[in-house]
C-alpha cells in the first residue's frame, strides 16, 4: 500500500526507489524500556500506565517482562513516535531506546 | 514524612524540617549536573569526561547506532534538561528549609515523583547501587550516609506511587 501511495505522489522516482522505501517503512520501529537497578517495580508500572494508557494487567505484563528478562518493547510505530516515546520515557527517568523492530 | 493522601483533588503530607533539609539538598545536587554547573566547573577549561549521572539521567536515545543517537539528542537533550530543571525548581518551591505541610495539584506530584526518581537514579550511579542490595543493610555496613538518604527516598517514592496510583486507579 505504502509503495502505490508513493507512486502515486511521487511518480517521477524509479520503482527501485519506491521499492526501497516501502522494505524501510514496512520494518515498524520499536521503543525498548532496559532493566535497572533503581527503578522501582511499582513505579515503572505507573509510568506504562501513565504515558502508554495500558491497564493495569498489561503494564504489570510489561514490567515483569523487564524485570525477569531484562528488557521489553513498550511500544511500536513510526520512528518519531518511538522518538517522543523514547524521550517521555527519559523524562520519567526509565532507562529507554528506540530501534528497528529485529 | 507522613503517607501522601488526596484532600480535595490536592496531595498533601508533611515532611520534618531534618527530612526538609536532605530532600532540598540532594535535588539541589542533581539540579546542580543538570544545569551544568557540576560537571563544566567554573574554571572555564576543557570539559572533562561526561559526568555518569548526567549520563543516566539525559541517556542515549539508540544503543548502537551513532548517529541515531545524536540525532535524538540534539532533539530532545535541551528539552529534557529544561523539564527535569523545571520539576526540581518546583519541588524546592513546595517544601520549606523548615519542612512541614506540602499540597501539591496534580501536576506538583508529578514532578516530585520525577525528580525524587531523578535524584535516586544520581545516587544509585554514584554508589554502584545493584539490584540485589538492601540499602539499609548497606547504610549499616558502610557508614556511608548516601545509602541511608537512598533508602528514605525509595520510602518516599513509594509512597508517591502508591498515592498517584490511586488516583489513576
Amino acid at each position: 500500500m505504502m509503495a502505490a501511495v508513493s507512486g502515486i505522489l511521487a511518480p517521477e522516482r524509479t520503482e527501485e526507489v519506491v521499492v526501497d522505501e516501502a522494505d524501510e517503512s514496512d520494518r515498524p520501529w520499536v521503543t525498548i524500556v532496559w532493566n535497572d537497578p533503581v527503578n522501582l517495580m511499582n513505579y515503572v508500572t505507573y509510568v506504562f500506565r501513565k504515558l502508554f494508557g495500558y491497564d493495569e494487567p498489561t503494564a504489570t505484563k510489561l514490567m515483569l517482562q523487564v524485570h525477569h528478562e531484562g528488557r521489553a518493547i513498550v511500544s511500536s510505530g513510526a520512528k518519531e513516535r518511538m522518538e517522543s516515546d523514547t524521550s517521555r520515557l527519559h523524562a520519567y527517568g526509565l532507562w529507554a531506546s528506540y530501534q528497528r523492530d529485529s | 514524612m507522613t503517607p501522601f493522601r488526596w484532600n480535595r483533588g490536592r496531595l498533601v503530607g508533611d515532611v520534618e524540617p531534618y527530612e526538609a533539609a536532605l530532600l532540598r539538598q540532594v535535588v539541589a545536587d542533581v539540579r546542580d549536573v543538570l544545569s551544568g554547573d557540576a560537571s563544566d566547573g567554573e574554571s572555564g577549561g576543557s570539559a572533562g569526561a561526561p559526568d555518569p549521572v548526567a549520563e543516566r539521567l539525559l541517556p542515549d536515545g539508540h544503543r548502537s547506532d551513532r548517529d541515531l543517537a545524536n540525532d535524538y539528542r540534539s532533539l530532545t537533550e535541551a528539552g529534557l534538561r529544561r523539564e527535569k530543571l523545571a520539576d526540581a525548581a518546583l519541588l524546592l518551591d513546595t517544601v520549606s528549609e523548615s519542612g512541614g505541610r506540602v499540597e501539591l495539584d496534580e501536576n506538583g506530584a508529578e514532578a516530585w515523583i520525577r525528580t525524587i526518581n531523578d535524584v535516586r537514579l544520581a545516587i544509585g550511579v554514584r554508589l554502584d547501587v545493584r539490584e540485589s542490595d538492601d540499602p539499609m543493610d548497606r547504610a549499616e555496613q558502610s557508614g556511608d550516609p548516601r545509602w541511608a538518604a537512598y533508602s528514605w527516598l525509595t520510602a518516599v517514592q513509594g509512597l508517591l506511587v502508591d498515592a498517584l496510583s490511586t488516583k489513576h486507579g
